[in-house]
């Protein structure tokens, strides 16, 4: 009998002041976090993965499995600073399909205050 | 309709006039918040507590005013405690000391609770949680400051935050989360802060939400009515004034 899929979720995140420099970078980066909270144990649960990311915008998309995506939210809240230098990540949106979040993202985008995006 | 978020220690230097407040306002209200308390000078005046809380009103931000107070000794507790309860809506008080933590509890002038982040220096026991649910004072914890601390003190520290959790919720103390941010860059969106809290803490996410909704703004609204010049006592408010009572 076919084993079915696990069920995922896709969290959207904007990174705000120093960007990691990319996809691999940013994976380490909250990787680490969640190690540091959740352990090795917690880390595997998570089976978390950097899907795509533009360090230029400093928007990435991660996927994680539903039942712990709570862990990967909690770690993403963790993250203080990139290389030293001062950080923030910030879910954007959050999604059981990556259709269904790239649909909406440039509209979470849009609605992100300019302040936000350009802090000072 | 969907909660109304709020962060009730924001730690930030503003500057002498609070310059910077308004920045941190418009940031507060693009994460999601919508009641916002900073801890104010005691001396502040209260021209000044009014002109904060219209600038901030007009950003869309409800501006609770706080105040901290970080007592050495019950005597300067009840001191500060006599001067400042009519000026502020919120008091939060961090006892560095269990003579102090005590009073604090028992004092239903002090609205917030927290403790140091030295282990030691936790004084919320089972007779401190006893005499807190007995007043209506809240337990607070801020989750910023723990991002601070390197792993083997942070390790045994949120071991004992939970210990803390537990306590107060077997005895119905209320428990407060804010982000305790000393930079701007330092707050979070309240659900990534309800989800710290749910898996740091051992809350449920439900209650890490009313924790940084539900609660705060409860607490604020009681305030606020004992503040009002019709309040007499829980219960009981002025509803009109004349001679011809009898």
């Amino acid at each position: 009998m076919p084993v079915r899929r696990s069920r995922r979720r896709y969290l959207a995140i904007y990174i705000e002041g120093a960007k990691p420099g990319g996809a691999k970078e940013l994976e380490e980066l909250i990787f680490s976090s969640l190690l540091r909270l959740f352990g090795e144990v917690g880390a595997s649960k998570a089976s978390f993965r950097v899907v795509e990311y533009d360090a230029g915008e400093g928007v990435a998309v991660v996927r994680c499995g539903h039942k712990h995506a709570g862990l990967v939210r909690a770690a993403l809240a963790a993250i203080t600073d990139v290389g030293g230098r001062p950080a923030a990540l910030h879910v954007l949106d959050v999604s059981g399909t990556l259709r269904a979040l790239r649909k909406r993202l440039p509209s979470r985008l849009a609605d992100l205050n300019a302040y936000e995006r350009r802090p000072s | 309709m969907g909660r109304r978020f709020a962060d009730l220690h924001i730690r930030c230097d503003f500057g002498p006039g609070y310059e910077g407040l308004r920045e941190l306002v418009k940031r507060a209200r693009c994460l999601g918040f919508s009641l916002l308390a900073v801890p104010l000078r005691p001396g502040v005046a209260r021209e000044e507590l009014s002109r904060l809380k219209a600038m901030a009103e007009e950003e869309g931000i409800d501006l609770a005013t706080r105040v901290d107070l970080a007592p050495r000794s019950r005597e300067e507790l009840l001191s500060a405690l006599r001067r400042l309860r009519r000026r502020f809506e919120l008091i939060g008080v961090l006892c560095s000391n269990k003579a102090v933590a005590r009073v604090a509890a028992r004092d239903r002038r002090v609205d917030l609770l927290s403790f140091p982040l030295e282990l030691r220096k936790r004084f919320f026991d089972e007779a401190e949680a006893e005499l807190a649910s007995g007043s209506s004072c809240a337990l607070e914890l801020d989750m910023m400051p723990l991002m601070g601390l390197r792993s083997p003190e942070r390790v045994r520290l949120l071991g004992r935050l939970r210990e803390e959790v537990a306590l107060a919720r077997e005895k119905g103390v209320p428990i407060i989360i804010s982000s305790g941010a000393t930079e701007p860059i330092l707050m979070r969106k309240p659900r990534e802060l309800a989800y710290l809290a749910s898996e740091l803490l051992d809350l449920s996410l439900e209650e890490a939400l009313d924790a940084l909704s539900r609660r705060p703004a409860e607490m604020v609204e009681r305030n606020r009515a004992k503040l009002r010049p019709d309040f007499i006592a829980p219960g009981i408010r002025l509803v009109r004034r004349g001679t011809d009572c009898p």
